[in-house]
């Protein structure tokens, strides 16, 4: 009998998380498969809906060189360029990142100082505020500031921490042994050396994680790169793909755009299976412990 | 090497109730001296060793080492090694990368970036790195470390990492070594062991050490001098055969010295005749002058458990009384016997074979002259 449940059970549950894959995967295999076809038969598949001509059967692999010549203004380069920028970019912010969160994680939990505790909730608190509401305030400062129309906008503000991952950093490294932490202090070593030299490479699950989750968010952050990147030369992927559709968009090229759109996933898609342990991880860090 | 001295040193923690861990501890601590502060745990020990190392604030007084004074100066500066009571191996080096870390902190030339720029510099670097190297060697011969050196300490024994730990504060080549009651995470057989290696070091070494354990056992057979705490205070400074055999006060008394020594509370009467220590079923004539500090009134008399003589060899005591053998634990070439006379429970240690069943009656006796008088207040300071 409870053998019998059991086998119902598991069966019911995976025919369950087979339907939700499929849910989540169609929009996926859509693209994929509009990416490959020619204009006339992606538009049908686009304007009817009709899944029988969805089938690439005479897969059109040049549309993705195609695809990637025509985004930007000049020839290739503007591909290239989207690609350089957001490698750039993102590189920047990630290393920034880590290094500046994991700094004001190991201050919090290991530095004494007045204030501490109330510096920790006030920092806790600007979690609370959407990036929305500093939107404007932040575009005036860095106009002010002569960085419009430079990556400086998106990459100077990631040296500064990131308030989710010092908390991340700060409930992880308060786990450090204190005397490993006094071992190098009696060693030679100042508060950011004992960083540098203890604390940074002991974090590594963390700065894993946060590495993820950064890449993710800025590879794919169109809002930032829209509002302060102004110049085809200075745009990133997410904002050339979005030119391209202004320009090409409609229903005509839709199975170029399709093709664009997968090959700037895919670093994502890759990073993904990759690094799955640390994205779980990451959300059970983020969820659970708090 | 260095000396120390600790004059009228105090810590207090201040929370809501305001706590005094330490209170005016004096110590002159001599040049290659081995010196050993023990206590039961909470007595301030391993608080007055951070203060030494620069660990915790000093709160009270004055620290000096070699004469100067660093109460203000950080640990990082004070040149002394600490080998902690959970090792504090860096996880993420190797056996080799924990013991240079020090040297490595302490290179003349240590910018990567000017080495990158400059060959000079470069080869002064390289120079630097293989005298590291050599001395992290030769401190790992002297340890037997030297198979364990690309390991990590997660692939070493609990011994081999207290080995390390030494290792790393030796070849820092210190003024000072502090040890935080580093053998209590060992087995007893690996912790006998390593005194004895403990030992060797301090007569190779000639290094001033300061040593922190509970293990009244381990204080003896490694100090030059014991100090011992009870709440933060001081309660004697001595060698340790002084300490054991002229205890300051009847805390030393119980604390030092296996099996606790018995203590029995009773009163003195003095007369023309001489001294007379009187308690239920125990009446001892006291030689003349032995309780010379003493008022009359309550005392307390302590004997050691060996100098408690059961059996025949009671009977050649100037006090002999009679007492009901308890629990009998053979220990191999001793055993621990439990007795009860009139109301006091008492220990002796006696030879092995000696024959005692329990709840047969025996003779007891003691020599009043090895005993030990305290006085009978809540200090019990020694009286004779």
């Amino acid at each position: 009998m409870n053998g019998r449940r059991s086998i119902l059970s598991r069966v019911s549950s995976h025919a369950m998380l087979a339907i939700g894959a499929c849910v989540m995967l169609a929009p996926l295999v859509w693209m994929a498969c509009v990416s490959l076809l020619t204009p006339d038969r992606a538009q049908a598949a686009t304007v009817s809906g009709d899944l029988a001509r969805l089938i690439p059967t005479d897969p059109q692999w040049h549309n993705y060189p195609d695809a990637l010549a025509q985004m930007g203004s000049r020839r290739w380069d503007g591909f290239l360029d989207a690609l350089a920028n957001s490698v750039v970019i993102t590189s920047l912010v990630v290393v920034a990142t880590i290094l500046s969160s994991s700094l004001v994680g190991f201050a919090f939990a290991r530095v004494r100082f007045r204030g501490r505790g109330a510096l920790f909730v006030v920092m806790l608190a600007t979690m609370m505020l959407p990036g929305q509401v500093t939107l404007i305030p932040l575009f005036l400062l860095f106009r002010s500031l002569g960085w419009i129309d430079t990556m400086l906008p998106l990459v100077v503000p990631a040296f500064f921490a990131n308030a989710f991952f010092v908390f991340m950093y700060r409930q992880f490294i308060a786990q450090i042994p204190e005397s490993l932490v006094e071992a190098a202090a009696i060693d030679g070593h100042g508060w950011l050396g004992i960083w540098w030299n203890i604390a940074l490479p002991l974090c590594r699950p963390v700065s894993a994680i946060c590495a993820v989750f950064t890449f993710v968010y800025v590879w794919n952050d169109f809002m930032g790169p829209l509002v302060y990147l102004q110049s085809d030369e200075q745009a990133t992927l997410a904002v050339a793909l979005n030119s391209f559709r202004n320009q090409y968009g409609g229903v005509n090229k839709v199975n170029l755009l399709m093709a664009a759109s997968l090959v700037t996933m895919l670093p994502c898609i890759v990073l993904f299976f990759a690094a799955q342990k640390q994205f779980i991880e990451g959300l059970g860090r983020g969820a659970v412990k708090g | 090497m260095a000396t120390i001295e600790l004059d009228k040193i105090g810590k207090t923690y201040v929370s809501s109730a305001s706590v005094r861990a330490v209170r005016d501890a004096s110590i002159s601590i001599r040049d290659g001296e081995l010196v050993v502060l023990v206590g039961p745990s909470g007595c301030g020990k391993s608080t007055i060793l951070r203060m030494i190392a620069g660990l915790e604030e000093i709160t009270d007084g004055t620290l000096r080492i070699d004469g100067r004074v660093v109460n203000d100066v950080p640990a990082r500066d004070r040149d002394i090694a600490f080998v902690f009571q959970n090792y504090a191996l860096y996880p993420h080096l190797s056996v080799r990368a924990n013991m240079s870390f020090g040297l490595e902190r302490r290179r003349v030339h240590g910018s990567v970036w000017r080495s990158l720029a400059s060959r000079e510099y470069r080869r002064h670097r390289q120079v630097e790195s293989a005298a590291i190297m050599a001395k992290v060697t030769a401190t790992a011969e002297t340890l037997g470390l030297v198979p364990y050196l690309d390991r990590f300490p997660r692939e070493l024994s609990g011994g081999q990492r207290q080995r390390v730990a030494v290792g790393r504060a030796i070849a820092r080549e210190p003024k000072v070594f502090l040890f935080d009651e580093p053998l209590s995470n060992l087995d007893a057989r690996m912790r006998v062991e390593m005194r004895g290696e403990l030992r060797e070091l301090h007569r190779q070494l000639k290094a001033t050490m300061v040593y922190v354990t509970h293990d009244q056992e381990e204080a003896m057979g490694l100090g030059d001098r014991l100090v011992v705490l009870r709440d933060g205070v001081i309660q004697q400074i001595g060698p340790p055969i002084e300490v054991y055999a002229k205890p300051a006060n009847r805390f030393v008394a119980s604390f030092v010295g296996t099996p606790t020594i018995n203590l029995i509370d009773g009163r003195m009467h003095r007369s023309d005749a001489g001294e007379r220590f009187v308690a239920d079923a125990i009446t001892v004539e006291l030689p003349r002058g032995k309780a010379i500090g003493a008022n009359p009134g309550p005392i307390t008399i302590g004997v050691r458990p060996d100098r408690l003589r059961v059996g025949r060899d009671a009977t050649l005591m100037r006090w002999t009384g009679e007492a009901l053998v308890g629990r009998v634990e053979r220990l191999g070439d001793r055993a621990e016997v439990a007795l009860r006379c009139g109301p006091h429970r008492l220990i002796a240690r006696v030879e092995s074979t000696t024959a005692l069943t329990e709840g047969e009656r025996v003779p007891i006796g003691l020599d009043a002259g090895e005993t030990h008088l305290f006085a009978g207040d809540e200090v019990g300071a020694r009286v004779g």
